[in-house]
């Protein structure tokens, strides 16, 4: 072992009941977790959950309260259904009916995937023609033919060699000292 | 219907272009409900951000998710406040629309984009149409080719997702079209982290990091050979004059805003003295020197950036190397071609449009081109095109479509009478694919 590598002062038997070794099952939980982060709208979480509108707030009109300009001033809508069908549906119920439209549109993307693939599975001409993947699903790309490249994590160059903790990547003895002091296992982005 | 009061609507996850048919480009607003840290008594409704103060620790809404329009209720906020400026004008009701939506539609996305359009917001006359379609237009029309001899491929690279698709005479030729799951966002939380994990916890400030990977990020022509040559430096090794200028072209300093002086972060160039040196450092992790004595370098704060200037815009052409088991743009382009009749194969490849925001990095057509040229056989022409800035080509095309003197948009455009008729969704998708052989009559179009 280079010297880098060996913590001085620790005896052999602490060192080797600290050492956690990630198997291969942790590791792709890992991984799928760092690919779902590389998604992800927002890191933190929401700044104004923990608001809560004091009861002594003097609550407004819902018109008021909205954020754009009314619907009436922006709707244009001369007849008198469209004027009975808009103000039945600012009544219907505040924020949720408004963003699925009256629950139709689902809230989130799996959701309507699976409905998708309901769909089409339903079609009369699904069963004869034995594939019910969605024009979506087609749509997706298949991996790179080419070999894919390993970075070190600490200093972003490749990366040939592997930490047998946890799998990640480095490039040299002094980014492997690096990663062992401070972000082995620590790091969760 | 005239084209003259209509209203282009390119309706994108990252950011909502919209304009009259009146202007000459269209104004860029950011599609999401924003809340700021500090400002709790209010949220920022697209643009309306130029207003907050502090832009740190911004936390998005967005109605997109994957791609798709399925969160309406922030949908119609961020609309209201870009229609406001035209709803005074003249009443909606007036107006037709031209709306995008992603190639790859689903139905009840659709029918919803409808019902919101027509009945919500009274439109005269909608069409719904693809980003990419729109921007096959835009070069059919830029190029003056005539619109029974067009072809190309169009490569949309957005907020979500990459498409890539052939257009052929107007319309999609079915079957055609790729979607790489890379886009701006991944890009800019691979960023995030990079710098995260090296240097400064930016994990909070998507923003910020936004704006860097906008300013400071380009495409290389030859990323081994920065790599190459940026390992060299961190050994310590002598360098030729050529890995050199790639060692001077990474490494930079970007100044991070400070909301006092400047609302905006920019790359500083480093001194020519000092230059050896910081190459040497960016190399090495300076997260050392900064995090653990918690302390900034100097009064601003920076960041010293590197390799990962080419490393970010580099998961466009390789999703592989942040582990997304997934072709490049480059490849999925190809991948597109491969499924086209062999003899019309060179059609499309004279003609490669660009478009989507996440095109606008520097040197990408170049790398683009070098990577296409490098799969196709040599006497295939390449032509990679981009007639503009490529984030607003979707919207450019939707001007040149209302404004085109034959009426095309007549064959796209439902009038609010025929879907009261029809319902949702409006017939629009039908028109734009090739039409099969078991369809009755379908409109041919000039």
């Amino acid at each position: 072992l280079q010297p880098a590598m060996v913590d001085a002062g620790v005896s052999s038997r602490l060192r080797e009941t600290r050492r956690l070794v990630l198997d291969e099952a942790a590791r792709q939980r890992r991984h799928r977790r760092a690919l779902e982060a590389l998604e992800a709208d927002n890191f933190q979480a929401d700044p104004h959950a923990d608001l809560r509108v004091s009861k002594l707030a003097p609550k407004f009109s819902d018109e008021a309260s909205s954020f754009g300009p009314s619907r009436d001033s922006l709707g244009g809508v001369a007849a008198s259904a469209d004027g009975k069908k808009s103000r039945k549906a600012k009544a219907a119920g505040g924020s949720g009916a408004v963003g699925t439209l009256g629950g139709r549109l689902r809230r989130n993307f799996a959701a309507l995937l699976e409905e998708e693939l309901a769909r089409r599975a339903q079609l009369p001409g699904a069963a004869a023609s034995g594939s019910t993947a969605t024009p979506y699903e087609l749509a997706q790309v298949g991996p790179s033919r080419l070999p894919p490249r390993h970075f070190c994590a600490v200093c972003g160059l490749l990366g040939p060699h592997t930490c047998v903790v946890c799998g990640t990547r480095f490039c040299s003895a002094s980014c492997y000292s690096t990663h062992q002091d401070t972000r082995c296992l620590k790091w969760t982005g | 219907m005239s084209g003259k009061d209509t209203l282009i609507i390119d309706l994108g996850a990252g950011y909502v272009k919209i304009g009259s048919v009146s202007e000459s480009e269209p104004r860029q607003v950011i599609n999401s409900v924003t809340k700021a840290k500090h400002v709790k008594t209010r949220v920022f409704v697209g643009n309306e951000l130029d207003e907050c103060k502090d832009l740190s620790g911004l936390y998005y809404q967005l109605p997109f998710q994957k791609g798709y329009l399925l969160n309406w209720e922030l949908q119609k906020q961020v609309l209201d406040h870009c229609l406001k400026p035209y709803a005074d004008k003249r009443p909606l009701s007036e107006w037709q629309v031209i709306v995008t939506e992603p190639c790859i539609n689903f139905s009840p996305v659709a029918e919803a984009l409808d019902e919101v359009l027509f009945e919500e917001y009274g439109f005269k006359a909608v069409a719904r149409l693809p980003a990419a379609f729109l921007a096959a237009q835009r070069d059919q029309r830029q190029r003056g080719v005539s619109p029974a001899d067009h072809a190309c491929l169009v490569l949309d690279c957005g907020y979500s997702f990459s498409h890539a698709a052939a257009y052929r005479r107007g319309r999609l030729v079915p079957g055609s079209v790729r979607r790489v799951n890379v886009g701006g966002k991944v890009l800019t939380n691979y960023l995030k982290e990079a710098i995260s994990y090296r240097q400064l916890m930016v994990m909070d400030e998507t923003h910020v990091m936004n704006q860097c990977k906008e300013d400071a990020c380009f495409v290389s022509g030859n990323f081994d050979a920065d790599l190459a040559a940026m390992s060299r430096a961190a050994q310590r090794s002598p360098l030729d004059s050529e890995a050199q200028e790639r060692c001077q072209k990474l490494c930079c300093e970007y100044v991070l805003p400070d909301y006092a002086q400047h609302r905006r972060g920019f790359v500083r160039q480093l001194g020519s003295q000092k230059q050896q040196q910081q190459v040497v450092a960016c190399c090495f992790c300076s997260f050392l020197f900064v995090w653990e004595r918690g302390l900034p370098i100097h009064q601003e704060q920076t960041l010293r950036l590197g390799i990962e200037r080419v490393a970010t815009p580099e998961l466009l052409f390789r999703p592989s190397d942040a582990g997304i088991p997934e072709m490049g743009v480059a490849e999925a382009l190809c991948d597109t071609l491969s499924g086209l009749p062999p003899h019309e194969q060179p059609l499309y490849t004279d003609a490669v449009v660009l478009a989507g925001g996440s095109c606008r990095f520097a040197g990408f057509a170049n790398r683009l081109e070098t990577e296409l040229r490098a799969s196709l056989p040599d006497d295939f022409p390449l032509g990679v095109r981009c007639h503009g800035d490529p984030a607003a080509q979707a919207w450019l095309g939707g001007r040149d479509l209302a404004l085109s003197p034959d009426g095309a948009l007549e064959c796209y455009a439902v009038s609010r009478k025929d879907y009261r008729i029809t319902g949702p969704p409006c017939a629009t998708k039908d028109l734009l694919s090739l039409p099969d052989a078991c369809r009755g009559k379908s409109a041919e179009l000039p």
